[in-house]
């Protein structure tokens, strides 16, 4: 069944919200470093506490993650045929791929390394912009030829030689997963040492008494925003547009299906998926997006948006 | 008149304020001029609208809007923050570098609307494509300030932060917080301001050195060129204040980031506390027979401490002085309760069925030793205050039809021909709101933990100097048999607030 996005067509955002609980019991552990803790702020209306359980940056990763499948270390199946950038090691083995990286272009590996094949083809496609305004169009179009699904998570070149560091490009999709009147679940043990229990425990041996904070929330919610009005200002054409909202939504019903285990102590499971705008849409189901990426990938090449061959090759070297 | 409502569908609003560090966790609110001016141009120039309008209706538009100052109206609102480790694009040690972050930002309800609202007339193209550039606004601030803005008609709320110098409100006198916003400066002023600081700083000669360059690079013609400067070349240049802002104060309500009070849950309605108990430690514990001084040592230890707490205001519960007229016993008894039996005192009951004030709570909860002058010390510890329900352990908060003496009864006016024992208990009831007694009998002799007491082995006389009548100073114990439940305490006859006359609800053995 072909996906309808005429709904589409004049909304300038299309906004989602899931509602999430733990697929176990009721406690889940949220994001947080050891020595920050997570991230809990009192609710505007007073009513309890808050608490971030996945930030934008967070879920960025992890919308690109579901794409990527380890094992076979390229696309899932229906995405294969993206272009991407993959950095290898003197010895040709996969260190990292544009796809995986925090700063997806900008990464140290692509940018840093003895290797300037992609940082001079950037420089090559973004040039003229040293003075006066980025042309987004043109770092739009350069992202989908080179790291189509840069285009969708946003950039930050910030290398002087690249137009003066100048050159971002916001998030056309962002995400992130909210709880709502939260309470704290303390717990904690002790790692038991039946052998030596006043041993070295720096050495790992010895009884460690340890602590933990999980939560617990009445509501927790993940939040999807894609900016369309962008994504149709890079004037790429039909054909990137379908792709782009498509490969959108695909992340979207993907992370929720199969993205959701966030940590070990954090396995949520999605009851109800709602669409808050526009009126009238809704997300097509997965198999759906399955169906329809692969002919929207060699379409979108079709008209010559991507680079051939799709994969950039870097080597990596200090 | 121009109106724009903003509301931020993730509940959210990240800005950082010009000239702070993002790791300082401020945030802009409300969103500056200056800021919500360059947005609008960057949706222009970002979202295909160079196609739709030429750039001079944009640039007439942004210069009708920096004419005059907005103002706002701020829904309520909460400042946040997460930390998180960001990574920072460079290799060290091996690995990328990371580097902690504040991220603050503004946590309001998604619903909630920020209206911002300039005194000046548009023309009609102009209000159609602010009304298009509002539709297409995605964020304001940072990517994660999800925005959706719209025009209004007309705001309909008054607003509640403007520009002003005066941190008060001149009508309704309350404190308000300034704050400093980046506002543009008139479009009219633009033009002479930077002429002037051309010619200051020699940028119109025919060779520019580098650092010159610069500058004259970020001093566009027109008020709108210099909104489209981009930050990395201000900060570049030097500038310390964009060119063609100022900044302007504000005052915003005080509690701008204060949590509103959520609607209460409902409650049961809380009653007010009319019983506290305490609990007395010590060897020996004060005999019942003493009841009265026991319980006058605790008045006075009561009005000492509500003294102390309550800055010498002793609330006329505690003491009973200088009570209205119609006060029929509505303020406290102290009343020594003999719980295990044994015949000597181990707590004192607080009752005041007009209830007792949270400073009267305060001064018996402070109490924590009692003294007489024969010697005696004994520990006190609070055991708590609530309605009589709330304290039941004690036993004088029975019900019951039938009720006995625990001290003796003193009848309280002078006793004549048809106006005894009985007939005086009749007209207490009546006066406190109970049942007239259906029975009354003398009982000779009471236990007290374990002997057979008669009324003289108690003591029945106040410590006071006032002379005061006492019409009765035998005493009597009784059983008084009421025709409907009565609830306790009871406490009747002369010197009832002090230990005398304590009745306790038994079993109808009749």
């Amino acid at each position: 069944m072909a996906v309808k996005l005429n709904a589409l067509t004049n909304a300038p955002r299309l906004l989602i919200e899931a509602d999430l609980k733990p697929i176990q019991g009721s406690r889940f552990q949220p994001t947080g470093f050891p020595d920050l803790g997570a991230a809990e702020y009192p609710a505007p209306d007073g009513n309890g506490r808050m608490l971030l359980v996945e930030s934008a940056q967070s879920m960025a990763n992890r919308l690109e993650a579901v794409c990527w499948d380890d094992a076979s270390e390229d696309w899932v199946g229906p995405l294969q045929g993206l272009p991407y950038v993959r950095v290898q090691n003197s010895n040709g083995e996969t260190l990292t791929t544009s796809v995986l990286e925090a700063h997806r272009l900008n990464s140290p590996y692509i940018l840093e390394g003895k290797d300037t094949t992609v940082l001079n083809m950037l420089k090559d496609e973004l040039a003229g912009m040293e003075q006066g305004r980025v042309d987004i169009r043109k770092l739009a179009e350069t992202l989908v030829r080179v790291d189509t699904n840069a285009a969708l998570h946003g950039v930050f070149l910030a290398k002087k030689e690249l137009a003066g560091g100048r050159l971002r490009l916001p998030r056309a999709l962002s995400a992130f997963i909210e709880a709502e009147d939260v309470k704290v679940a303390p717990s904690g043990g002790v790692k038991v040492d039946t052998v030596a229990p006043s041993g070295d425990t720096s050495k790992g041996f010895g009884n460690v008494p340890y602590a933990r904070d999980e939560y617990v929330a009445p509501s927790i919610t993940a939040y999807f925003n894609l900016d369309l009005a962008q994504i149709r200002a890079f004037r790429l054409g039909e054909a990137a547009e379908r792709l782009l909202i498509t490969l959108a939504l695909f992340k979207i019903r993907r992370f929720l299906e199969t993205g959701l285990r966030l940590r070990t102590a954090c396995d949520l499971e999605c009851q109800e998926l709602r669409v808050t705008r526009p009126e009238g849409f809704e997300v097509p189901p997965l198999t759906d997006l399955k169906g329809e990426l692969p002919g929207l990938i060699e379409a979108a090449a079709g008209v010559g948006l991507f680079n051939e061959p799709r994969i950039t090759e870097v080597t990596y070297r200090k | 008149m121009v109106a724009i409502a903003f509301r931020f569908p993730a509940g959210r609003y990240h800005a950082t304020p010009w000239g702070r560090h993002v790791n300082e966790a401020e945030v802009e609110w409300p969103p500056s001029p200056w800021r919500i001016l360059r947005a609008l141009l960057a949706t222009f120039h970002r979202k295909g609208w160079e196609e739709r309008y030429p750039v001079e209706q944009l640039d007439a538009l942004i210069e009708a809007l920096s004419h005059k100052l907005p103002t706002y109206r701020l829904p309520p609102a909460i400042r946040a923050h997460s930390r998180h480790y960001m990574p920072q694009g460079r290799l060290k040690g091996g690995r990328e570098d990371t580097s902690l972050i504040f991220d603050a930002f503004a946590r309001l309800s998604p619903e909630a609307e920020l209206i911002v609202d300039w005194s000046v007339s548009l023309t009609d193209e102009q209000r159609s494509l602010l009304d298009g550039l509002l539709g297409d606004l995605g964020f304001l601030g940072r990517a994660e300030s999800w925005v959706e803005a719209r025009l209004l008609d007309a705001p309909n709320e008054t607003p509640n932060c403007r520009p002003s110098a005066l941190a008060v409100d001149p009508e309704t006198g309350e404190a308000l917080e300034p704050v400093r916003l980046l506002a543009p400066i008139s479009p009219a002023e633009y033009g002479p301001w930077r002429s002037e600081v051309v010619t200051a700083h020699g940028l119109n000669a025919q060779r520019l050195k580098k650092p010159q360059q610069r500058i004259l690079d970020s001093l566009p013609e027109t008020l709108a060129g210099a909104l489209r400067v981009d930050t990395g070349d201000l900060q570049q240049a030097g500038w310390s204040l964009p060119p063609g802002a100022q900044y302007v104060t504000y005052q915003r309500p005080y509690a701008t980031f204060a949590p509103t009070p959520a609607a209460r849950r409902q409650r049961q309605r809380r009653t007010a506390a009319t019983t506290a108990r305490l609990a007395l430690a010590g060897k020996p514990l004060p005999r019942l027979v003493d009841a009265i001084r026991i319980s006058e040592i605790s008045r006075l230890a009561a009005i000492k401490k509500a003294e102390q707490v309550n800055a010498g205001h002793i609330p006329p519960v505690l003491s009973g002085h200088n009570l209205p007229a119609n006060n029929r016993h509505g303020h406290a008894f102290y009343l020594p309760e003999d719980a295990d039996g044994d015949g000597h005192i181990d707590h004192i009951l607080v009752h005041a069925p007009a209830g007792l004030s949270a400073e009267a709570i305060r001064a018996l909860d402070r109490i924590t030793r009692l003294w007489d002058r024969d010697g005696g010390d004994w520990q006190v510890l609070f055991e708590g205050a609530g309605t009589v329900a709330g304290v039941s352990d004690s036993i004088y908060l029975g019900r019951g039809h039938v009720w006995h003496s625990v001290t003796p009864y003193l009848h309280p006016w002078h006793a004549k021909k048809r106006f005894g024992i009985a007939e005086q208990l009749a007209r207490e009831c009546r006066e406190r709101g109970l049942p007239e007694p259906e029975d009354v009998s003398v009982v000779p002799r009471v236990n007290v933990g374990g002997m057979k007491y008669r009324p003289v082995h108690f003591h029945r006389f106040r410590s006071t100097r006032k002379r005061l009548p006492q019409p009765d100073t035998r005493g009597h114990f009784l059983q008084i048999t009421f025709p409907s439940t009565v609830e306790g305490p009871l406490a009747l006859g002369f010197g009832c607030h002090y230990g005398l006359g304590i009745f306790r609800a038994t079993e109808d053995q009749t």
